[in-house]
């Protein structure tokens, strides 16, 4: 379960990204961020991930007040996370193969359950075969399901996704609502920052809409 | 416990492969490291090999008293009980006359000649070895001593010997400065070394610690790296000193008095070489760690 408090996150400058936003997903339920360009929705994921800390409120992650987890338990609890990041923050000067693997060997899984999982990661997201190239050789849409992959091979409880389908081809997209699909029926929660909620609709989400840091919706 | 060796075990083989490809880069840094091990290393083994009589030649003041070849042992344990109770004395150490003989036997090479004698023509004899400061202490004694009975002969350090004591500390000083100093500096050198590689691993560094890295994890293969560098610079170092001491030893060897066989310059025991090496990695460790952990806090979330 992830839960919102009546959460700000005010930057040094005085200007607030979230403005007193509260909500709530419960495990293995699907919940939409939506809202414009600017509205908080990367910074919400971030709180989420202990990225960032509120400057009030609370957020809970598992019962756990992430905001105010110390040093130490970060790490733990991101590994317990998936995260598919906007600008998909891959490793340039490394396979394919071996960016989806991190996750794993973090958790100093074993060599041979690594290949394993990695090509079953790679497979769902159709990029199986790709293993060794390197990411500056994929298109845009195959660096982001690359990202996608690295961020369920480890099986999280939680994964976390900002725009996840905004550079794909629609078929895709409907590929990626699938496979998030198939993770929340197996009890994963999700949350998904995007500014196009059409697509998630077969995921039949709860969805909360902000505007400029506010919750209208 | 076998997931913990599994991230040393990558973690090392990150940092030899690094290592190895770094070529002249990698080369260049472990040279530096030999070079600054290397000074204060040839500053002790000149030590060592200047002072053939190191090991009579002692760091403090020593005042011997020869006993009368005709003295009964009754005689020789009253004068050293005498000498124990003297202030000055730190200690007190008694040679018999057999000792000296047999250590005049293997160190001077005089086997014959003192066959052919027959008999010991030495004497007991008792040492004495008083505090460093103020170094005058002992000579206030030789007069209460020489007043003994059964004591033949007092004998005190001459100037002479006390100016060479006064330099040899001096050269163990400036060799403990000098070796300290450039332990740092080796500290400094991976210090360095690391946080250039620090930082064109930055983007790997950032995004390991989003997917969830411990500082441990990202630290692990640095400090391997700094370790495995200390080893080849202490290794280096220790082939480095075998040569000089092979190439000074040949100098001397064509000097006559050293013409029967070596001049006996030692270079490095095993276990000196050893713990240089040990030294060197801890230290090149030591840097990696800190260049890290400096990163890592510079640097939060
Ligand atoms: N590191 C930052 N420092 C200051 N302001 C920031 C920072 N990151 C984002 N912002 C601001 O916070 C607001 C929300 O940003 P963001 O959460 O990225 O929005 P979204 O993901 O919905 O487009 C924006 O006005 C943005 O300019
Ligand atoms: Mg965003």
């Amino acid at each position: 379960m992830i839960a919102l408090h009546d959460v700000t996150k005010r930057w040094p400058d005085g200007r607030e990204a979230l403005r007193g936003v509260s909500l709530q997903v419960e495990r293995g339920q699907c919940l939409l961020v939506t809202g414009r360009s600017g509205a908080g929705k990367t910074t919400l994921l971030e709180l989420i991930a202990a990225i960032r800390r509120p400057t009030s409120g609370r957020v809970l992650v598992h019962d756990e007040d992430v905001g105010r987890l110390p040093r130490r338990g970060v790490p733990w609890l991101r590994r317990h996370l998936g995260l598919v990041f906007q600008d998909h923050r891959l490793l340039h000067d490394r396979s394919v193969f071996d960016n989806v693997a991190l996750p794993l060997r973090l958790a100093g899984a074993e060599r041979e359950e690594i290949g394993r999982r990695v090509r079953a990661a790679l497979d769902k997201v159709g990029l199986l075969g790709r293993e060794r190239a390197m990411p500056v050789t994929l298109s845009g849409g195959e660096q982001q399901r690359v990202c996608i992959a690295r961020a369920v091979v480890h099986r999280p409880a939680v994964v976390l996704a900002d725009e996840p389908t905004g550079n794909l081809d629609p078929g895709y997209a409907r590929d990626i609502v699938t496979l998030l699909a198939a993770f929340r029926d197996v009890g994963v929660t999700l949350v998904i920052a995007t500014h196009a909620p059409e697509v998630f609709a077969p995921l039949a989400p709860t969805s909360a809409v902000l505007d400029h840091g506010i919750r209208i919706a | 416990m076998r997931q913990w060796l599994r991230l040393h075990r990558r973690a090392f083989a990150d940092a030899a492969g690094r290592l190895a490809r770094g070529g002249f880069g990698s080369v260049f840094d472990v040279l530096v490291m030999v070079l600054a091990l290397v000074l204060p290393l040839a500053l002790y083994l000149t030590l060592v090999n200047a002072m053939p009589a190191a090991g009579s030649l002692a760091a403090d003041p020593e005042l011997t008293v020869w006993m009368r070849p005709d003295a009964s042992p009754a005689e020789v344990d009253a004068v050293g009980r005498a000498l124990r109770t003297q202030a000055g004395a730190d200690r007190v150490r008694f040679i018999p006359k057999a000792d000296a003989l047999a250590r005049l036997e293997r160190t001077a090479g005089l086997g014959d000649v003192v066959a052919s004698l027959g008999r010991n023509p030495l004497p007991d004899a008792w040492v004495v070895t008083g505090a460093r400061e103020p170094a005058d202490t002992l000579d206030g004694l030789r007069p209460v001593v020489a007043a003994l009975p059964a004591v033949d002969q007092v004998i005190v350090d001459t100037d002479s010997t006390r100016r060479l004591r006064a330099i040899l500390r001096a050269l163990r000083v400036a060799t403990a400065a000098l070796g300290v100093l450039l332990g740092v500096a080796v500290v400094a050198i991976t210090f360095n070394t690391i946080g250039l590689q620090c930082l064109a691993r930055r983007e790997e560094i950032a995004v390991s610690r989003l997917l969830g890295a411990t500082d441990a994890y990202i630290r692990r293969p640095f400090v391997w790296f700094g370790a495995l560098q200390g080893v080849l610079g202490g290794l280096g170092a220790w082939a480095a000193a075998a040569l000089g001491v092979a190439l000074v030893d040949r100098e001397l060897a064509t000097v006559p008095e050293w013409l029967a066989g070596s001049s006996g310059l030692r270079a490095l025991l095993p276990s000196e070489g050893l713990a240089l090496v040990a030294m060197a990695t801890a230290l090149g460790a030591t840097g990696a760690w800190g260049s890290v952990w400096r990163q890592l806090r510079d640097e939060a979330t």
